[in-house]
């Protein structure tokens, strides 16, 4: 019933002085065919949706869903961060003690659903924020966030509103004032403008959080009196030291002094070490300790069967002694223990790598290899 | 094709990178400088140094921990029969002297840093000048157990005219005991399980445990430790000491023992205690000693040594101590010093003596000062001496110093160094050896090689060599002690001599402080007392009774009159004092040290020179001044407010059986595969010496806080040693508790520590992630027992070189605002599995020893696995004695405790 | 139907003085923000911000010394701590009682003042929250708490309290924070359109999110506004019952009580709502809102401070029966000294403050005059931070081992932070005073009597 012909606008709004004026118009105007019927109050006016005959909120639903959602994320991380992904005992709790989850799993249920509800209502029901609405150009706007109350027929699917029927329906409806909001809808303070501003903003500021926390990152730890234990006052091994005149932290040990286990070997000549007994009794485990030793360290050269061939042989021509020969078979213990502390021709001294029980027990083993080459029927048992 | 260039380019590159990495260094990058020369010892295997401390002409063996050749911990000389592994207290604490920063580096000239050359040159003159004139040269040194050294200073006076008085300015005669087979001790104001001696201490704890239990009386007139532990006490005037020994003499020789009644009554004690005490010691004649105070009068020790020769314990349970220890008394360096102001002498060398500051008359010592031309000192501080000395040379530390030394049951013993000199120092033989006339002699180590040879070794067993290297290895020579003297008893009766109404002040050195010389090391200031818990000074007893008359409380300052003689000292009201009995501690009040200075106060100008026995002072007035100082206590409160914590029952109610404790828990039992640690700590045998403190103190880099934040409760010891008081007036005892972490299984701490900072390990541990720590603080409000330490300041990590040098590598140090507690020393624990491990077999019984139990001189502390089920820490804590502390927390604590046995005579006494 | 329960005082809705228009309303709480300040109210500003810069010096000292600065010591390794902390968290407790619980009760004399109220819960959180965070040893590290992926691959400790608080807090923080701003949604929306300034509009425009008030708009708002009632309803029940788990949960004699979740929410709420009062005093006075804050709802809130210390009474009895009845000996004694220990008279101070004066209030006369509000609203202010002083330190300064009892003494820097808070605490409340809309004029327009549709149902809201 509309002709085309007629002047149209984005929408036509009429103020009302009193709650009820609006309640009535707008059970009135309900359903008009002239355009989509909005009403605009400064606080809630009750039985106005139902006037208007809105759809309850779907907020309840949202809220319920989330805060569920949120107790089981809640809950599900504590429960794997503490009894899955790293368990670790205290006050000797089971790791699975669900118990103690309870709180945090309530306080993040009620995070969730605040979110929801507050979030929720305005950017996703009240499609908020959108400060380039319309309807906030207006000159009714101050009205109705002071004391007005406004019904607007708006233009649905953007054909318009045709001004003069729905101001005449608005006027009959008692609207003290009404105001034509003319189509297309008038172009906001310029948007674009307000668009770049803020994504220059955003850039700005994300190249700003950049280089700051690299700088942070970087020299935080440095900061007094931030301490994270890197810096021990105290000498390590091997450490080096400022104190020392030779700047070392490791000192001799003083000339003369006799450490525990460290006696001095004083004996000069092989002829003098002959004295000297085994003191070890030879039993299979000082056996086994011989051999375990005696392939750490003389086997390499010495050989597998004592003998002397190894691949150091071939690969540099040394000559390592065979010890199987009559001599070193018939040498007392004494003169082999000399050789080992002070070493013999190319062989260095074993002092250091080897502990005085240490090297009596390779000499049982030596001894060991050395009738093994020449056995007799007797000593198969 | 372009390699030249690409190379050229591939080192650019490097050179940027490195310059990029150099730029962006944190500090201290780790850097690596090994060993030039490998000697014997491992970098990070700790090596061992059998040695000696000595201290005051007495030698105690100890064994010195190095780590890469720097010492950083003592124990005892485990081969020793005199120490059994066992060190003093402040053997164990002096691992801080010897890396003091206050410590001499180079000798001086009158005040101005100088070598050794010049510094000698200094002194030759007027030795020269003693040799032509004859005029003496003055040589003041402390008491010395070294023969060498004797030797040495006789060889010196046969080269010029020498005056050696040789002076301990702070105890009196030095006893020599054997409590093996004491089943009764009777102590005559004789602390002797202070801990000076171990070995008393390990004797006495013995015989405590179970089975027979000796029987110890304490006739004192302070509240000394051997008091607390005594079965009996007796409080009694020093000055009547020897009244009472002969009262016990009479009591032995007539078996009525009526002589005792007078005596019990004239002096308030109880009739049938004493008539007790001397049937006691009749039924035990042979295996009862009765030990003499160092502060007591010459008649009581006559009488005391009389009434062992009537038990029969001289020789075998005592013996009269060596006449090297006994130090002249002050009679003798009051003479020297007059002599000295009236210029008899030609030089004065002030060695280990340290008499600016302790010898009372300060008018004669500026005298004798002023008479003197030439003064040396030879010391490790610029002390009070050194600043009035024109000389001062710079000498070693023990641990950096060869000696040899008669122990106490007279082995020979060997001092060696275990780290060369820190700085330009000799030790006092050196400077010695090179003042002689002549041809330069050789350094004191082959001065004491060559009369070791002489003297010592006998031919027969191997070279020189191996035995001196044999003597140097085990710490001592093995060989049959010599037997001591029997002293002749002359029977004569001590008539009381009259002593002026007033108080009675007893001064004995201060348990860490020594005589004044250890006043610069921190952790023996901050150990506090055993029974006072006082740290940083010294205070003066006085029993409740005197206070109330006076009105005297805790801190107030009183004026001390002896004779004309006095000083300002506060107070501290302590129980168990005897009334009109004063107590206190010399060495402190030192004028000079960046620590010492000013801690404490000098007591040392009320003694009397001209008395025999001056640290007893008899007509002592108290005059009380309105100025309040605030002691640095430990403990507040002294009672155990009837809570069942530190159990102490009579031998006769000794539990038979384990009652059983079993707590409900919601909890699932936890398992530990391996090991489950824990430790057993027997009441019985702890006399509370502390020395577990100081140990675990060098062990784990536990800081030392100072005075203030000890008043203001912030004091870090990881293990502390708790004391309350049980009975009442001369019944009063005291039980001292090691308190550590109790390793809880299920532990309050952890559950709430929101960064699981602390938590279980599956070793039974409670162990601490110091570097997780944010320092909520919410576990040690959680701890029951209050063992957990907080780092209020930055304490260590700001420290350094040389100080930094004492502490442990194997330990962390922790920083400010971190939480920390005793780990049962997790570092030794780890090297024990780790040598196990090596030698492909488990952890034996007893291998890991932990700081506190290694150091504990009456072995009270057991350590071990609990899973192994015939290790003694087991056994232990089965023992029917054995509960564990607020066990009805339900914490589980892995520490028990056995409860204290007391040893009283049978039937009902009034205690006296 | 929820009235009928409630005595009579609370019925009768006289809830403005006087008649005033939706016009008026605005223009009496709106143009606050567009005037310029008097000069007494920067003289409080200075005042204010000068407390402020005290507490703030101390807290830098604080940081860079470390803990030793305060008097905590061992035992008492807490101690200002956390009384300030708790102390403050209580105060937060009013506002959100007050606009929650009470607008499910469908309390209108709530409208006037929940703003006011919810404006306090925030800065009282965040005076709040300053505490744990500069508490702790090594506060560069307190991120710790929180549970994000590490390259350490290490997890907080659920099972400790002071995680529940962590979470507790800040979600106690956050939720306040969102219901204080939706409720000032619409009023923003009319000062934007009352700002001429277009900056000032614009600045307006975008902070009200560009609300309109449609019917939609309101609709779901108000939905939203019920169930965020709701949640922030149990979740400050639950938020004092966490903080008072720090000490439930724990082992040490006086705190290890099964009463102090109730006892702890109560206290909080009695303390809250003194706060309120005094301030609500100040501007009431200052800000000539007589007719909007009247008499009237300073009474019923002085009818809610005697309940709710009465309630504190009874929580003391029962702490004293428990004491008693249990027969533990430790907890007996840590009782025992809450009155006749070293600091006994905070334990009277604690009974006098929180239980006995407040009893004036038993006369009408009292509840109406100035003298005597401030009078008791300050008592309990002192007497609740006494509590907290008497439940923490005098718990811990004498627990298990008599041999570590200890007592505490504060330090100058201990004081100058409890100052310091409180100077921040009004700093914020003066700041928000001039600059955003002290009353919800909405909310207050929807009761002004004759602006709801005469018929139909009942003439609440929501």
């Amino acid at each position: 019933m509309t002709e085309p012909s007629a002047a149209r606008a984005w929408a036509v709004i009429g103020l009302f002085e009193r709650p009820e004026d609006l309640l009535r118009a707008a059970a009135r105007l309900r359903g008009s065919p002239l355009g989509r019927v909005q009403a605009y109050t400064p606080y809630p006016v009750h039985h106005l949706d139902e006037a208007l005959g809105l759809r309850r909120s779907p907020l309840g639903g949202m809220v319920f869903v989330m805060g569920v959602l949120g107790a089981l994320t809640a809950f599900a991380f504590q429960y794997w961060m503490s009894a899955v992904d790293y368990p670790i005992v205290t006050g000797g709790k089971s790791p699975r003690s669900w118990q103690a989850f309870v709180p945090i799993t309530f306080e993040v249920m009620v995070l969730f659903a605040t979110l929801t509800a507050g979030l929720g209502m305005l950017f996703l029901l009240n499609r908020l924020p959108d400060i380039f609405h319309p309807m906030l150009a207006s000159r009714a706007m101050e009205k109705i966030t002071r004391d007005r109350f406004a019904l607007a027929l708006e233009s649905s699917g953007g054909q318009g509103v045709d001004v003069d029927a729905a101001k005449k329906v608005i006027l009959e409806l008692g609207a003290q004032e009404v105001e034509v909001l003319p189509l297309p809808a008038p172009a906001p303070a310029a948007p674009l403008n307000f668009l770049l501003g803020l994504g220059g903003a955003l850039v700005a500021a994300c190249v700003l959080a950049g280089y700051s926390t690299y700088w942070v990152i970087k020299l935080y730890p440095e900061l007094p009196p931030m301490s994270h234990m890197e810096r021990q006052p105290r000498l390590n091994a091997q450490s080096p030291s400022g104190f020392f005149k030779d700047g070392r932290g490791m000192r001799p040990a003083p000339v003369g002094s006799v450490a525990r286990g460290h006696r001095p070997y004083l004996i000069k000549t092989p002829e003098e070490a002959a004295r000297l007994v085994n003191p070890l009794p030879r039993t299979t485990e000082t056996m086994e300790k011989g051999r375990v030793l005696y392939a750490v360290y003389c086997r390499v050269c010495h050989g597998f069967l004592g003998d002397g061939r190894t691949t150091l042989t071939s690969a540099y021509g040394a000559k390592p002694a065979d010890l199987r020969i009559k001599r070193l078979a018939l040498a007392p213990d004494g003169t082999i223990y000399h050789a080992i502390m002070v070493g013999k021709n190319a062989m260095p001294s074993y002092a250091y790598e080897l502990k005085e029980d240490e090297r009596w027990a390779v000499i049982h083993y030596l001894r060991a290899l050395q009738r093994a080459q020449d056995a007799r029927e007797s000593d198969i048992p | 094709m372009d390699n030249k260039i690409s190379r050229r380019r591939f080192l650019g590159l490097m050179g940027a990178t490195a310059a990029f990495a150099g730029a962006c260094s944190r500090p201290n990058r780790g850097k690596i400088v090994p060993y030039t020369r490998r000697p014997g010892t491992v970098p990070g295997a700790p090596d061992k140094f059998a040695s000696v401390f000595p201290e005051a002409g007495r030698a105690h063996p100890v064994l010195v921990v190095t780590r890469e050749g720097r010492p950083i911990h003592v124990e005892g000389n485990d081969l020793h029969p005199d120490s059994r592994g066992k060190a003093p207290l402040r053997a164990i604490a002096d691992i801080l002297g010897l890396y003091d920063p206050d410590r001499l580096r180079q000798p001086l000239v009158d005040g101005r840093r100088s070598d050794w050359g010049q510094a000698l040159a200094a002194l030759r003159p007027a030795f020269d000048a003693a040799r032509k004139s004859g005029k003496p040269v003055l040589l003041m040194t402390g008491a010395t157990s070294s023969p060498t050294r004797r030797a040495l200073i006789a060889e010196l006076g046969a080269d010029l005219p020498l005056s050696w008085v040789c002076w301990e300015p702070a105890c009196g005669p030095q006893e020599r005991l054997s409590l093996e087979h004491a089943k009764v001790v009777v102590c005559f104001e004789a602390d002797i399980l202070s801990g000076e001696v171990p070995s008393w201490v390990a004797d006495f704890a013995k015989n405590r445990r179970g089975g027979t239990l000796s029987r110890l009386y304490s006739i004192e007139g302070g509240f000394s430790l051997t008091g607390s532990k005594a079965d009996h006490r007796l409080r009694l005037k020093p000055s009547r000491a020897a009244a009472a020994a002969m009262a016990l003499v009479r009591a032995l020789s007539d078996p009525t023992g009526a002589g005792l009644d007078g005596f019990a009554k004239e002096n308030g004690l109880s009739v049938d205690l004493l008539r007790g005490l001397a049937a006691d010691l009749a039924r035990h004649r042979g295996a009862a000693v009765a030990v003499c105070g160092p502060a007591l009068s010459a008649e009581a020790r006559e009488a005391v040594s009389l009434l062992n020769a009537m038990l029969g314990a001289q020789g075998r349970l005592t013996a009269r101590s060596p006449e090297h220890a006994a130090s002249t008394g002050l009679g003798t360096v009051k003479e020297a010093l007059e002599d000295a102001s009236q210029g008899k002498f030609s030089a004065a060398v002030f060695w280990g003596v340290n008499p600016a500051y302790s010898f009372p008359d300060a008018a004669l010592w500026k005298r004798a000062l002023a008479g003197v031309p030439v003064k040396a000192r030879i010391g490790l501080h610029v002390d009070e001496t050194a600043l009035e000395c024109g000389l001062v040379f710079a000498e070693n530390h023990w641990l950096e110093s060869w000696g040899d030394h008669e122990s106490d049951s007279g082995f020979l013993t060997l001092q060696q160094p275990a780290i060369g000199p820190l700085y330009d120092t000799l030790q006092g033989e050196d400077i010695l050896l090179r003042l002689f006339s002549g041809a330069p002699r050789p350094e004191y180590r082959l001065y004491l090689e060559e009369g070791w040879r002489k003297k010592v070794y006998s031919t027969g067993g191997g070279s020189f060599e191996s035995f001196w290297t044999a003597c140097l290895h085990d710490g001592l020579l093995r060989r049959e002690a010599r037997p001591t003297a029997a002293p002749k008893s002359r029977p004569r009766s001590a008539k009381p001599s009259a002593t002026p109404d007033g108080f009675e002040l007893v001064l004995s050195p201060g348990l860490a402080v020594f005589d004044g010389r250890y006043g610069g090391n921190g952790w023996l200031q901050e150990i506090p007392d055993p029974l006072t818990k006082q740290t940083w000074g010294n205070a003066l007893r006085v029993s409740i009774a005197d206070a109330g008359r006076l009105g005297l409380r805790d801190g107030q300052v009183v004026k001390v009159d002896a004779g004309g003689r006095a000083v300002e000292i506060p107070v501290l009201v302590s129980e168990g004092q005897t009334p009109g009995v004063l107590c206190a501690g010399l060495g402190y009040g030192r004028r000079t040290g960046n620590v010492a200075r000013g801690v404490g106060t000098n007591l040392y100008p009320l003694l009397d020179c001209d008395s025999t026995s001056p640290f007893l002072l008899c007509g002592v007035s108290l005059t009380p001044t309105a100025a309040v100082v605030d002691l640095a206590l430990t403990q507040g409160h002294h009672r155990m407010e009837g809570r069942d914590i530190a159990r102490s029952v009579p031998v006769a109610e000794a539990p038979r059986s384990r009652e059983p404790r079993n707590i409900p828990t919601m909890y699932p039992a936890q398992d530990f595969p391996l090991h489950k640690w824990g430790m057993a700590v027997d009441l019985s045998m702890c006399v509370g010496c502390s020395a577990c403190v100081v140990a675990c103190q060098s062990e784990n880099n536990i800081p030392c806080v100072g005075p203030e934040q000890v008043r203001r409760g912030r004091e870090m010891h990881w293990i502390r040693v708790d004391r309350y008081l049980l009975g009442e007036g001369a019944a009063l005892r005291a039980v001292s508790q090691p308190m550590l972490c109790q390793h809880c299984d299920d532990a309050p701490c952890e559950t709430v520590c929101p960064v699981n900072a602390t938590n279980h390990s599956p070793e039974g541990l409670n162990q601490m992630a110091y570097n997780r720590c944010v320092g909520t603080r919410y576990c040690a409000n959680n701890c029951p027992y209050k063992v957990r330490r907080f780092n209020f300041f930055e304490y260590t990590a700001d420290k350094e070189e040389p100080e930094i040098l004492a502490h442990n590598p194997e330990v962390t140090v922790r920083p400010r605002g971190v939480m920390e507690k005793c780990t049962f020393c997790v570092q030794r624990i780890q090297d024990v599995k780790q040598i196990a491990k090596t030698q492909g077999r488990g952890v034996r019984d007893g291998e890991v020893m932990p700081a506190c139990a290694a150091a504990c001189p009456a072995s009270a502390i057991v350590f071990g696995d609990l899973k192994d089920p015939v290790s003694r820490v087991n056994s232990w804590s089965d023992d029917p004695r054995g509960y564990r502390v607020l066990e009805e927390v339900g914490a589980k604590p892995a520490v028990t405790y056995l409860a204290e046995l007391t040893n009283p005579l049978e039937g009902e006494v009034r205690h006296g | 139907m929820a009235e009928a329960l409630l005595p009579e005082g609370l019925r009768e809705p006289a809830l403005t003085d006087g008649a005033i228009t939706l016009g008026e309303l605005d223009d009496r709480v709106l143009s606050v923000p567009e005037t310029r300040p008097p000069a007494k109210w920067f003289a409080a500003f200075a005042l204010t911000s000068a407390i402020s810069a005290v507490g703030l010096a101390c807290i830098a000292y604080t940081l860079y010394t470390g803990i030793g600065a305060w008097g905590n010591n061992s035992p008492v390794f807490w101690a200002f701590d956390i009384i300030n902390f708790v102390f403050w968290v209580g105060i937060g407790h009013a506002g959100t009682l007050i606009s929650a619980i009470l607008f499910l009760f469908r309390k209108r004399w709530r409208n006037s003042i929940a703003r006011y109220a919810e404006a306090m819960t925030i800065f009282a959180v965040i005076c709040a929250a300053i505490f744990p965070l500069i508490h702790v040893g090594r506060p560069w590290l307190a991120f710790w708490l929180f549970p994000y992926p590490n390259q350490r691959a290490l997890w907080p400790n659920f099972r400790s309290p002071l995680l529940w608080d962590v979470f507790a807090v800040n979600t106690y923080f956050i939720v306040s924070l969102l219901f204080w701003f939706l409720g000032m949604v619409p009023d923003i929306a009319s000062m934007r359109d009352r700002a001429k300034d277009p900056r000032l509009k614009f600045a307006y425009t975008a902070l009200s999110v560009g609300w309109r008030g449609s019917a939609e708009h309101w609709q779901h708002y108000e939905k939203a506004y019920l169930l965020l009632a709701g949640l922030a309803t149990g979740l400050v029940l639950s938020v004092h019952s966490v903080v008072s788990f720090d000490f439930a949960v724990s082992v040490v004699p006086g705190w290890h009580m099964t009463i102090f979740p109730p006892y702890f929410v109560t206290g909080a709420i009695f303390a809250g709502f003194a706060m309120v009062m005094m301030v609500l005093i100040v501007v009431r006075e200052t800000m000539d809102l007589k007719h909007l804050i009247t008499m009237y709802h300073l009474e019923v809130m002085n009818k809610v401070i005697l309940g709710t210390s009465c309630l504190m009474g009874y929580a003391y009895m029962m702490e004293g029966f428990t004491a008693w009845y249990s027969q533990n000996q430790f907890i007996h004694h840590a009782f025992k000294q809450y009155l006749w220990g070293a600091y006994g008279w905070a334990g009277w101070t604690v009974l006098v403050c929180n239980v006995l004066i407040p009893q004036l209030f038993w006369s009408s006369r009292l509840r109406r005059s100035y003298p005597s509000m401030i009078f008791v609203a300050a008592a309990v202010t002192i007497g609740m931070w006494f509590e907290r002083f008497v439940i923490i330190v005098m718990s811990l300064q004498q627990d298990y081992l008599p041999s570590s009892w200890r007592l505490y003494q504060p330090t100058l820097i201990d004081f100058g932070i409890l100052l310091g808070s409180f100077g921040i605490f009004f700093s914020l409340v003066l700041l928000f005073a001039r600059v955003l809309p002290v009353i919800a004029t909405t909310e207050v327009k929807a009761i002004l009597p004759g602006y709801q549709p005469a018929h139909g149902g009942d003439h609440d809201r929501a």
